[in-house]
C-alpha cells in the first residue's frame, strides 16, 4: 500500500504541474547538463555549415556555445513540470544527434 | 512562472556575483594597468618618446653582442629578433622589450639593458581578473563558468524585466537596491554580455572543444591549438641560414619608409629575419588608430620590407583582414581595450565602474532579503563582504606597499619555496578582513572602518612615492613624465573620496547586520 501510494506521488510530482516554485533537483540538471549537450550537438551542426578554415570556424562555434548553453538551459527550466524538462531535453538532443552523427 | 524565472536568477547569480565582483574590480584596475605599470617601477620614470627618435640600430647591439642558449641548448640565431617598442596602449610599456629573450628590456633613451621589477603589481591585477588566485588552474574554469553564468543572467534578467512590469518608485533601502540593481545593470547590459560571450572564449576556449574538433577533423586530433591555425596568431616569415653579410638600410628609415605606407597607423612590434644580410627582411606590426572596431588585436595591420632596398614585399591593411578576423576583432575590442587612448579609457572605467555599483547593489539585495538563520546567510554574509572589502583594501594595500617595502625584501624563501612579499601580502589581507568580519559582527561599522583604512593606505602610496622615491610630483611634470604625476594625482582624488564616503555613510541603507 505504502509502495503504491510513494510510486503514485512521484508519478503525479513527476507529470502534473507544480504548486510550489521550487525549482527540483531534475529541472536543475537537465537544465544545466542536458542543456550543454544540446548547445555541443547545436553548435556543431552550425561548424558543419561554415565555410571558413577549420580552426575560424571551431572558434566561432566555441564563442556561440554559452549564448546556446544559456538559452536551452533557460527554455528547460522554465517547463511546466518536471516530465517536460526531460522530455525538452531529449527530443532535441535525439534530433540533433542524427542530425550531426547521422543514423547508423 | 514568473517565480520560477526570479528563482533560477537568484541561484545561479548568487553562487557566481563573487567570482564576477572579483574579476569586475580587478579588471577596472586593469584598465589603467599602462599608469599602474609606469608608476610602480623606477625604472620606468622615464619621459615619452617617439619611436622615430629612438636609434634602432645602437639598441640591437645589446642584444647581437650577447649569447643566448634556447630551450634545447642551442645558440639562439642573433640575426632573428622580435622587439616591442616602447607602446603605452598595445603593450601597457614605455620600454623596448625583446621578445624572443626572456626579460630582456631596453631602455629607449640611452639603449641601455636594464632590469625591471621581477613583481609587478598591475600584472597581479591582471592575473587575478583573468581568474589566475593563486596560480590554480581551478579557478581559471571557474571563472569561465562564471562568465557562462553571465550571459544566462543577462538574458534571464531581459526577460524578467519583459515579464514583470517593474515600477521604479521607492519606498524602502530595498526596494532602493531592488531598483538601482536593474537599471544600472541594464543600462550596461550589452558590455556585460560581451564580457560573458568572450570571457568564456578565453578560458574555456580550449577545455570545452576537444569533441567539436575532433569531430571537424574526422578524429585526427583533440587539441584545437594543434589545428592549423589562420587567425589570432600570424606564423613568422621565413629565415634562410645566413649567407653573405652586408650592411642594411638604417631601421629608422625603413621605420619611416613603413610609416609612409600606410594613412594612419601606430606600430607597437617590428620583427627582424637574416638581419645585417643579404636576405634581410623587417615586418613592422601596428594598429589603425581610427579605424574603430575593425583594428586591434586579433586584426593586425603588418608590412614586410627588404630591409637591402626597402621594397614592399607583403602588406595588410585592418580592412584586407578575413570576415572572421573581423567579426573576432568587433568583438574583442570592448574587452581588451588595447588601442584606446587616455580619456576613452577614464570614460570606460567609469562606465565599469557603473557595473560594479550594481553589483555590490545585488549583493546587498540578496542579503536584506534572505532570512539570517539560513545556512547560505550565515556563510555569504562574511565571505561577501571578506571579498567586498577585501579587492579594496588589497588593492590599496598593493599601491601603498610598493614603494614602502626596501629593495632587499620584495621576495623571501621559506620552505625552500620563493615567495613575492607583495603577492603574499595580498592574499593575507583577504585572510585578516576575514577574521576581522568574524570577530566584530556590525556590517556598518566594518564597511566604515574598511573604507577609511583603505582611504589612508592609498594616501600613504602617494606620500610614499613622492619621498621614499627618487621623483615627487613636481619633479614628474617638469620632466614629462604626465602619466605618473596624473597617477598620483588621481590616487590622492580617491583617497580624498573614500574617506569621505566612509565619513558620510547612510547607516539607514545597511539593512542587514
Amino acid at each position: 500500500m505504502l509502495v503504491k501510494i510513494g510510486i503514485y506521488m512521484i508519478l503525479k510530482s513527476f507529470f502534473m504541474k507544480d504548486k510550489n516554485n521550487h525549482l527540483g533537483v531534475i529541472r536543475l540538471t537537465f537544465g544545466i547538463l542536458g542543456s550543454l549537450a544540446l548547445a555541443y550537438l547545436l553548435i556543431m551542426y552550425i561548424a558543419k555549415f561554415l565555410q571558413f578554415s577549420i580552426f575560424e570556424n571551431i572558434v566561432i562555434a566555441i564563442i556561440l556555445l554559452p549564448l546556446f548553453w544559456s538559452l536551452f538551459g533557460l527554455w528547460i527550466i522554465m517547463s511546466k513540470t518536471k516530465f517536460n524538462s526531460v522530455l525538452k531535453t531529449l527530443i532535441p538532443f535525439s534530433i540533433l544527434y542524427i542530425l550531426v552523427f547521422g543514423v547508423q | 512562472m514568473k517565480k520560477k524565472l526570479f528563482n533560477i536568477h537568484k541561484l545561479i547569480g548568487v553562487n557566481v556575483i563573487l567570482f564576477f565582483f572579483l574579476s569586475l574590480f580587478f579588471g577596472i584596475l586593469t584598465i589603467f594597468q599602462p599608469y599602474v605599470n609606469l608608476w610602480e617601477d623606477s625604472k620606468k620614470h622615464i619621459s615619452h618618446m617617439k619611436i622615430e627618435d629612438i636609434n634602432l640600430e645602437k639598441c640591437l647591439k645589446q642584444v647581437t653582442k650577447r649569447k643566448y642558449f634556447g630551450e634545447d641548448g642551442k645558440i639562439l640565431r642573433n640575426d632573428i629578433i622580435k622587439l616591442s617598442f616602447p607602446s603605452m596602449e598595445m603593450r601597457a610599456n614605455n620600454l623596448i622589450r625583446i621578445n624572443n629573450r626572456s626579460n630582456f628590456y631596453l631602455d629607449p633613451h640611452s639603449c641601455k639593458k636594464i632590469k625591471p621589477k621581477a613583481f609587478t603589481i598591475s600584472l597581479l591585477f591582471d592575473r587575478i581578473h583573468t581568474g589566475a588566485i593563486f596560480n590554480s588552474i581551478v579557478f581559471k574554469i571557474l571563472f569561465g563558468f562564471m562568465s557562462v553564468a553571465v550571459v544566462f543572467l543577462c538574458i534571464s534578467g531581459i526577460f524578467m524585466i519583459i515579464k514583470n512590469r517593474y515600477r521604479n518608485t521607492v519606498k524602502s533601502s530595498k526596494a532602493h537596491y531592488a531598483k538601482y540593481h536593474r537599471l544600472l545593470l541594464l543600462y550596461t547590459l550589452p558590455l556585460v554580455f560581451m564580457f560573458g560571450l568572450t570571457g568564456a572564449l578565453f578560458n574555456l576556449g580550449v577545455y570545452s572543444s576537444p569533441l567539436i574538433t575532433s569531430h571537424l577533423t574526422n578524429g585526427e586530433t583533440l587539441n584545437v591549438l594543434k589545428v592549423d591555425r589562420n587567425i589570432l596568431a600570424d606564423p613568422d616569415l621565413e629565415a634562410p641560414e645566413p649567407s653573405q653579410k652586408i650592411k642594411n638600410i638604417s631601421l629608422n628609415e625603413l621605420y619611416k619608409k613603413a610609416k609612409s605606407e600606410f594613412k594612419d597607423i601606430k606600430f607597437y612590434s617590428m620583427q627582424l629575419y637574416n638581419y645585417k644580410d643579404i636576405n634581410a627582411k623587417v615586418k613592422f606590426i601596428g594598429f589603425e588608430p581610427n579605424n574603430y572596431f575593425i583594428s586591434s588585436v586579433t586584426n593586425e595591420s603588418y608590412i614586410v620590407l627588404d630591409a637591402n632596398n626597402a621594397q614592399v614585399l607583403d602588406k595588410k591593411i585592418a580592412d584586407d583582414g578575413t570576415f572572421t578576423e573581423k567579426t573576432l576583432d568587433a568583438i574583442f575590442y570592448l574587452h581588451y581595450l588595447r588601442t584606446f587612448d587616455d580619456i576613452p579609457r577614464i570614460i570606460f572605467g567609469f562606465i565599469a565602474m557603473t557595473m560594479l555599483v550594481g553589483l555590490v547593489y545585488a549583493m546587498n539585495l540578496w542579503l536584506s532579503r534572505t532570512k539570517e538563520d539560513k545556512f547560505s546567510y550565515k556563510v555569504l554574509k562574511p565571505l561577501s563582504l571578506s571579498i567586498i572589502l577585501g579587492s579594496l583594501i588589497a588593492a590599496s594595500m598593493m599601491f601603498a606597499s610598493n614603494w614602502i617595502i626596501p629593495k632587499n625584501y620584495f621576495s623571501f624563501v621559506l620552505f625552500d619555496k620563493f615567495f613575492f612579499t607583495q603577492e603574499v601580502l595580498f592574499y593575507l589581507v583577504y585572510l585578516l578582513i576575514f577574521v576581522y568580519i568574524i570577530i566584530k559582527k556590525d556590517a556598518f561599522q566594518i564597511i566604515k572602518n574598511s573604507f577609511y583604512l583603505s582611504s589612508i593606505l592609498l594616501f600613504v602610496a602617494v606620500l610614499a612615492h613622492n619621498f621614499g622615491s627618487e621623483f615627487n610630483i613636481f619633479k614628474t611634470y617638469q620632466e614629462g613624465m604626465y602619466e605618473i604625476f596624473f597617477t598620483d594625482i588621481s590616487l590622492a582624488i580617491v583617497s580624498v573620496i573614500l574617506f569621505f564616503f566612509s565619513k558620510k555613510l547612510p547607516k539607514e541603507h545597511i539593512s542587514f547586520k
